[in-house]
């Protein structure tokens, strides 16, 4: 990825330095590995999703007007790819702290002690409420699975909650990044060491 | 009880800093506590609505846009504006906003028009001595256009919101984008008069051959607004596969004809999109629910009766429904802004006798507005970084730029009907 100011993590209260590490390098390795990992696939769920969308539109285009034929009922995996293309593109969002809000009060508050607690409001009460839309979706797919039969798409029979499952994970997913955001925003208010600290001071 | 304290809950945590799409969920928490529906619901509801083919064509028009952005298809644009009226004081900054309005009718997103033709414009602009802070607001200013000219994001959501043709959301907006782009003009010529330094380039000479040069330059670029809204007003495709095609048509324009990308970039232009694309669509996605839980609880009544406890004049009605909108354009994003606005609002309107094709255009000259306009202005912030240039120095600017172009813009398409309708009743009939 590209080292933009945007690409960059971001924390509550604290301005983006440059270099700053991704907040997976902040964790302890045997948390911070895994999810790099995860962050990894979400990647590549991304790109290729994207790709996917793109040229099976173009290919519709082409096979109507070139060959007079039709790809075959390809809006069923079509948008259940996108579905889970869209959910992976949320996850990285969570990974960088880059879902949109409304930082009316970033502009008015000025004191350091209120802007971490303030941000670490923003992030406990983010934390809680995609917990409950993880256990909501869990709910639901408990549901799903009650019935005899698992609801599918008309024609090629893939089962709701494929997509569904990709939800619940994806939400799974943007909880433990901000529980992360959050464990490093604690880290910081105590005045604790963080990665990116030791190294600067190594390198020093 | 849900509705008001769902509303309450919303702006609290829009106030506080939660992100837009954790400030329904918190809703949601608040409304299965009080209320009588079960969670599981949730999700089908969500999941449901965003498995549609007609959405597909957002996130298809946001890595158009991105690889568009980063393919450098932008300049050529700029230069060709540039040529025309580069040579008239204030032409520069005027052709600053007329390739807003070409980019925009090409990506459809106003953060993409901003950051490619306001980091093109503004070292040409400091460079001939034309005021930062102005210029930068003019440009942010004029990046909603991309939202106003078509094919926009934001009307493909409200055809599909509002059982709307789509074709029709796109066309009640473009009387509306001229009108924003001369008043935009006129207000920053006459913001311009008392600065006496400011160097005009030079009209190419010979005109003609220069010109024939930088259009075949151009060429590829303007293309593709061609491609995708003949295309569509062609019926030959539907707004969705014009998006398919925008992105295929793009990739080879970009790396080879522009050279701004190459294939391994390519992968990262849409890996970046892909990021916009999810913080977009968990945002719908919630919205969704929100919305849908809100309907189920009687909340368009509600707001009617609220409404009409207030006037029954359809003008002071249709200046709440304004009011209301702008207020929900700064506390957050255009796309849930008309999620949530539209199921509430639209009944509203229509039954003070306006036309829902009419309700788009006003929407989204609102919900435009709003995205400038401080004290939240995603775009203010976007430009201010953009184009290198203090928020403190482009506050002023901006509130000209509001209250002298996109204030009379908003109530001309509000209070004159004809001006969102003539072009769509005229190329698609009534």
């Amino acid at each position: 990825m590209s080292k933009t100011k945007v690409d960059q993590p971001t924390f509550f209260g604290y301005a983006v330095t440059e270099g700053q590490k991704k907040i997976t390098d902040e964790l302890p390795p045997i948390i911070g590995y895994p999810m790099k990992l995860m962050a990894m696939v979400m990647r590549m769920i991304v790109t290729a999703s994207g790709f996917i969308m793109a040229f099976t539109f173009g290919a519709v285009v082409v096979i109507r007007y070139g060959f007079g034929g039709d790809l075959f009922a390809y809006e069923e995996w079509l948008l259940a790819i996108s579905i889970v293309g869209f959910f992976a593109g949320a996850v990285l969002a969570s990974s960088r702290n880059l879902h949109i809000n409304a930082d009316i009060l970033g502009i008015v508050i000025h004191d350091p002690r209120l802007i971490w607690w303030r941000g670490f409001l923003v992030l406990l009460i983010e934390l809680v409420v995609i917990l409950f839309l993880f256990y909501a979706c869990y709910v639901s797919i408990l549901d799903d699975f009650s019935f005899p039969r698992l609801r599918s798409t008309p024609v090629l029979r893939i089962p709701f909650v494929t997509w569904r499952i990709a939800i619940m994970v994806a939400f799974g997913f943007m909880a433990m990044f901000t529980a992360a955001y959050l464990y490093v925003h604690i880290r910081k208010g105590l005045g604790l060491p963080l990665k990116s600290d030791t190294d600067k001071g190594t390198s020093k | 009880m849900i509705i008001t304290g769902s509303l309450f809950i919303v702006c609290a945590m829009l106030l506080l800093g939660v992100s837009v799409y954790v400030a329904f969920g918190s809703v949601l928490i608040f409304i299965a506590l009080v209320g009588d529906q079960s969670i599981s619901g949730y999700l089908p509801t969500g999941s449901t609505g965003i498995r549609s083919l007609v959405l597909l064509a957002i996130p298809l028009f946001m890595i158009a846009g991105g690889i568009m952005e980063k393919g450098k298809i932008a300049a050529p644009l700029v230069a060709l504006a540039e040529m025309f009226i580069g040579h008239i004081k204030g032409g520069l900054s005027a052709a600053g906003v007329l390739a807003c309005g070409v980019f925009g009718s090409i990506s459809g997103s106003a953060n993409a028009t901003l950051t490619c033709i306001g980091g093109i414009m503004m070292p040409h602009l400091k460079k001939a001595n034309y005021p930062g802070g102005q210029s930068a607001a003019l440009i942010v200013s004029a990046s909603p256009l991309g939202l106003l000219i078509p094919p926009s994001s934001s009307h493909i959501l409200y055809g599909w919101v509002a059982q709307q043709h789509v074709l029709k959301c796109f066309l009640s907006t473009v009387i509306p984008a001229i009108i924003l782009i001369t008043l935009l003009i006129i207000t920053n010529q006459f913001m311009l008069r008392k600065y006496n330094n400011i160097e005009l380039s030079e009209r190419p000479k010979p005109f003609m051959p220069t010109l024939g040069r930088q259009g075949r330059l151009a060429g590829p670029a303007l293309m593709m607004p061609i491609i995708i809204l003949g295309g569509i007003y062609g019926g030959i495709m539907t707004p969705t596969e014009a998006a398919g095609i925008a992105v295929v048509y793009a990739i080879p324009v970009a790396i080879y004809f522009y050279r701004g990308l190459t294939w391994k970039s390519l992968a990262q232009t849409i890996q970046t999109s892909g990021v916009t694309i999810g913080v977009v669509m968990v945002m719908i996605f919630m919205v969704l629910i929100v919305s849908d839980n809100l309907i189920a609880q009687g909340a368009p009544q509600l707001a009617k009766d609220m409404v009409y406890s207030v006037s029954e004049n359809p003008i002071v009605i249709l200046l709440m429904i304004n009011v209301v909108m702008i207020l929900i354009g700064m506390l957050m994003d255009d796309i849930s802004g008309l999620l949530l606005a539209t199921p509430i609002l639209l009944p509203i309107a229509q039954s003070t006798g306006m036309d829902p094709i009419h309700f788009a255009a006003v929407i989204g000259v609102n919900l435009g507005m709003a995205n400038i306009t401080p004290p939240t202005a995603p775009l203010l912030y976007l430009g201010a970084q953009v184009c290198d240039t203090p928020v403190s120095k482009m506050l002023w600017p901006t509130l000209v730029f509001i209250i002298f172009a996109w204030l009379p813009t908003l109530m001309l398409t509000t209070f004159v009907p004809e001006l969102a309708l003539w072009l769509p009743d005229l190329l698609l009939g009534r």
